[in-house]
């Protein structure tokens, strides 16, 4: 056996053994902790940080050891590897003496500044559990050595597997502190991912970016690169060089190097300068891990031009060529650039309606294989497109997403029918009966996108109705009542919309005069071009 | 007469013998294996007879429902009208240099030819400030609404291989060209009109005739319909004087009547296409006269376009694209004829001729944009510019001599397309040239790549749409093509 002879044969010191051990274990530990308490604001010494740089090395050790020793355990169950029980005291021993050397050398890395938060905390109190865990189990095997007994056998066994399941977590954590909380979760199938996101200091998934133009540069498309590459050592749990990088406020007051970010000027921006030095270079951020990918670097570099504000939508600032292609690539493939509303899952249309209402004289189709939405319209074969085709499409009026009624007879009192069609993305009234008593009943229609109105009576009272349909796109007034104040005031509230008035009747005699002085003009130059000699 | 029909062939089959008999089998089996291996003749079944009826579905939600395809034959100068080069200016009257020439062919330039300066003056237009021509001021007013491709390039700097390429996938004849496959992939939005609708203007067919709006080995249902704009739109379409609309009818059902016989006896999918043109045509008799009236346009909306009832013009051709359009017309094909701008004399001139072309299309495309704007047809339809290749940075020099007027050859490797309409961002530009304009340096989009994006907002994958024949799969951008993600919003 390894230990030494005083306490391998004989000896009063054998029954004292693993009281003493576990008793050094836990006084060295509240002497460190009450040390460095006191220390905290001292600055360390190089000895301190060479030794608590060794921590990341260290911890390696008992993570072999422990687990061995629960391999060795485990594999002695086998008859014909029972032999191997004797070696499990030995690796245990190194793995608890290992366990404490990392607790230490952790304890003087914290010290050295710059880590705090939740994931600190808990990886600290998991590791000093582990180290507790692997000197009680040694303690626990000593005893039952000496005095047999199957309560003794089963501690010993519950310390060893209690060990081996701290280990996982503290060393979970610990890679999460280095390489980032993305680093495990980036790649791994999403049901793991999910299971994975209970844990402290998880990964977030980023939410999908349907409408790149409307995402925040901040929030959507800024903040998820600097979670993953840059908070890990300058946010809540660590702040290497006094820097947080988690508010736009921590990054302009900065850290020991001064302000990160100068608002609009990210050539003055420490943070842009720092991220695109070459690999290799002392000062590069991040340091450790891969480089920053130029488009992500491009980013930063962007937002901070953009003023660095946390509110501003991609749609609002002017990207670089090579901003634009890391939005595209955010942007997903641009098939599945469609109306929320079509992402959601809809049985399909009954077919006995469906075959009832295409006798009817409807036109209807899918809006793309494997899709239950439908657009409708009437068939050109059809000569008074009505409410009684309209009716025909109520038993389905779920699945359709665009519908036009272009030039039927529908009118305000039909419009309530049109309401019940409340997946509508796309409605075309343009020259019908509607009028501004109608716009009510569209006003419910949330997911509409593209409105024709062009040819109808609405006015600017009709228009006010519609400031609520947020997910409006493109609007059209051509030949209506409504006049650009009642379009000014609908852009204060929905100033994503485009709104075409076209040609206004004042407009259309000027254009008159204009072709025709222009055509006067053609004349005088093709004779002017007639007269001319050839030019060689 | 059947009688001695019928002996005939009673005395034919007893002068086959059993060796005949064996002989014919062993060929004729493998004649049928042969046929089956390779495809022959396509199944009847999967093909969408008619076109309004049966068309496939998109393969993701389309952005838009129609097209209007305005093509330039015989290739218009890019760099007189978008792509501005300064440089090339300061080059002017300079001999090209060597590496430019080494291992290229032209159509007409030999030895070596001069460096010809921008012979328009640019400035940034619109909002956006995307560089257009002082010979298009019409566009500038509608700069805002287009996605700019500046560096184009084709396989083929002949007119017809080229425009065979641009409008079939393929530089060879026979396949089907980008609106059949269009009509093909989602039928007509009016059942009373063809799917797929020509307009010619410039007094001549493009050079690869009507190959570049044939349905190839589609079903014939799917060729381009060529409309007149003077005279019967379609030739033929009025009833004779002496008919009416009741007897018409008669005598369709009629001939449909002995066209199903036919087809219960043979089986030919064709017979079908017939029996449907048959039915559409009956219909187009109204239709088709009432949809090319343009007469009954409002006077400011010609003056807009600058057409005149009963002209034939490209002017004309546009307020006919918006109007069949507005009825659901899937695909309008316009071809101008005109813009071969060699210098070989003044009608083929950049100072002279493509003046004139330049004022002929430059107000009614401006005008068709925003008539289609104001109508909220733009947001549900495709405009797209563009011709078969471009035009060289040098001086055209037929076979070595100087030509008499300022003229440029053709040129493959750089030219401009643009696109409007729904899902293209507005006042965009994509790709640059060199700064000479002789190749494209970045964003560069082969005439495949255009196709596709066109599918793409149509709703379809192009790698998808396909079409069997003769035992190998068909698609429009063969196998090459990569949609153009930049230029969509």
């Amino acid at each position: 056996m390894i230990l030494p002879p005083s306490f391998q044969r004989g000896g009063k010191g054998r029954r004292y053994l693993p009281a003493l051990v576990v008793a050094l274990v836990l006084v060295a530990m509240v002497f460190l902790a009450s040390a460095l308490a006191a220390g905290a604001d001292s600055t360390p010494s190089r000895f301190q940080h060479f030794v608590g740089r060794l921590h990341p090395l260290a911890v390696h050790l008992p993570i072999g050891f422990l687990i061995l020793a629960v391999m060795l355990e485990g594999a002695a169950l086998w008859r014909p590897l029972r032999p191997l029980r004797h070696a499990v005291p030995f690796v245990l021993v190194l793995g608890a003496l290992s366990a404490v050397m990392a607790v230490l050398a952790g304890y003087l890395l914290a010290a050295t500044g710059g880590y705090g938060g939740p994931t600190v905390l808990w990886h600290k109190r998991l590791g000093i559990s582990v180290a507790v865990a692997a000197t009680s189990a040694v303690a626990l095997w000593h005893s039952y050595r000496l005095r047999p007994s199957q309560s003794l056998r089963i501690a010993y066994t519950g310390s060893l597997l209690a060990c081996a399941g701290l280990l996982m977590a503290a060393g979970h954590l610990g890679g999460n502190l280095t390489h980032g909380p993305e680093f495990l979760t980036e790649y791994m199938p999403a049901p793991l991912q999910a299971a994975f996101r209970m844990l402290p200091g998880g990964a977030q998934a980023a939410p999908p970016l349907a409408r790149i133009d409307e995402a925040e540069i901040y929030r959507h498309l800024v903040q998820p690169v600097l979670q993953a590459r840059c908070i890990s050592c300058h946010g809540p749990d660590v702040q290497k060089g006094g820097l947080r990088l988690d508010s736009v406020k921590a990054m302009i007051k900065g850290g020991e190097s001064g302000p990160a970010l100068v608002r609009g000027r990210s050539a003055e921006s420490e943070m842009v300068r720092r991220i695109w030095l070459p690999e290799g270079h002392e000062e590069v951020m991040p340091p450790r891990g891969r480089k920053l990918t130029v488009l992500e670097a491009e980013l930063i570099r962007w937002w901070i031009d953009e003023g660095a504000s946390t509110k501003k939508t991609v749609g609002e600032a002017k990207p670089t060529p090579s901003v634009q292609v890391l939005l595209e690539q955010l942007a997903g493939p641009p098939e599945q650039r469609v109306a929320a509303v079509l992402r959601n899952r809809i049985g399909p249309a009954d077919s006995t309606a469906l075959a009832k209402a295409r006798a009817g004289g409807l036109a209807i189709r899918a809006i793309a294989a494997g899709s239950n939405f439908l657009r409708a319209r009437c068939a050109a074969t059809v000569k008074a497109c009505g409410v009684q085709h309209l009716r025909l499409l109520l038993p389905f009026a779920q699945q359709i997403a665009s519908l036009n009624l272009a030039d039927a007879a529908i009118g305000d009192a039909e419009l309530a029918e049109v309401a019940r069609f409340s997946n509508l993305i796309e409605l075309h009234l343009e020259r019908t009966q509607v009028t501004d008593a109608g716009m009510a009943r569209v006003r419910s229609l949330q997911n509409l996108e593209y409105l024709n109105l062009h040819g109808t009576k609405v006015g600017d009272a009709g228009l006010a109705q519609l400031n609520a349909l947020k997910n409006m796109r493109s609007l059209f007034l051509w030949q209506s009542a409504v006049t650009p104040r009642g379009v000014n005031q609908l852009h204060d509230r929905l100033p994503k919309l485009r709104v075409d008035l076209g040609i206004s009747p004042a407009k259309e005699d000027s254009i008159r005069a204009e072709a025709q002085a222009e055509s006067v003009q053609v004349a005088a130059a093709k004779k002017q071009i007639e007269a001319a000699k050839k030019p060689k | 007469m059947i009688d001695l029909l019928q002996r005939a062939r009673f005395e034919e089959l007893q002068l086959s013998t059993r060796r005949h008999f064996l002989t014919q089998c062993a060929t004729g089996m493998g004649g049928m294996a042969l046929a089956s291996m390779y495809g022959c003749g396509s199944a009847p079944g999967d093909i969408p007879l008619v076109a309004a009826a049966n068309s496939l579905q998109p393969h993701f939600p389309a952005r838009v429902k129609h097209v209007i395809f305005l093509h330039m034959a015989g290739a218009p100068s890019q760099l007189e009208l978008y792509d501005y080069k300064p440089e090339l200016q300061k080059l002017n009257n300079q001999p090209c240099p060597d590496s430019l020439l080494e291992g290229k062919r032209f159509a007409f330039i030999r030895g070596v030819p001069k460096m010809l300066g921008p012979q328009a003056e640019f400035a940034p237009r619109g909002e956006s400030g995307l560089s257009v021509s002082n010979l298009l001021p019409h566009f500038h007013e509608v700069v805002d609404k287009v996605s700019i491709l500046k560096a184009m390039y084709t396989d083929q700097f002949n007119h017809a291989p080229a425009q065979l390429l641009m409008h079939t996938g393929a530089s060879i004849p026979g396949r089907p060209s980008l609106g059949s496959w269009v009509t093909y992939g989602l039928g007509s939005e009016n059942e009373n009109l063809p799917g797929f609708i020509v307009l010619l203007s410039g007094g001549k067919q493009p050079d690869a005739g009507r190959s570049v709006f044939g349905s190839g080995f589609l079903p014939s249902v799917f060729q381009g319909v060529q409309c007149r704009s003077g005279g019967d739109p379609v030739l033929y379409v009025g009833d004779p004087n002496i008919t009416d609309r009741e007897l018409r009818r008669q005598a369709i059902d009629a001939i449909n009547d002995i066209n199903e016989r036919q087809y219960q006896e043979v089986g030919d999918p064709e017979t079908l296409t017939r029996i449907a043109q048959y039915e559409m045509a009956f219909r187009m008799q109204v239709s088709v006269p009432e949809v090319m009236h343009i007469a009954d346009e409002p006077e400011w909306v010609h003056a807009m376009y600058g057409s005149q009832p009963g002209k034939a013009s490209f002017a004309n051709n546009c307020l006919l694209a918006r109007r069949l359009v507005e009825k659901g017309v899937r695909f309008v094909q316009l071809f101008d004829w005109g813009w071969d701008s060699h210098g070989t004399d003044k009608s083929t001139a950049l100072n002279f001729g493509l003046h004139d072309k330049c004022r002929e299309t430059d107000r009614p495309i401006a005008a068709l944009l925003r008539d289609l704007e104001q109508r909220g047809l733009l947001d549900e339809t495709l405009v797209v510019w563009g011709a078969e290749f471009g035009r060289t940075p040098m001086q055209e020099n037929r076979n070595g001599n100087e030509n008499p007027f300022l003229g440029r050859d053709h040129h493959a490797e750089a030219f401009t397309t643009w696109l409007a309409g729904g899902g293209v961002k507005r006042g965009f530009s994509h790709g640059e040239t060199d700064e000479i304009g002789y190749a494209g340096i970045s964003g560069r989009t082969h005439v495949h790549d255009l196709q596709a994006t066109i599918l793409h907002l149509l709703g379809f994958d192009h790698e998808k749409l396909i079409h069997h024949f003769q035992g190998r799969p068909f698609r429009l951008t063969d196998v090459s093509g990569k949609v153009i993600k930049s230029i969509l919003t």
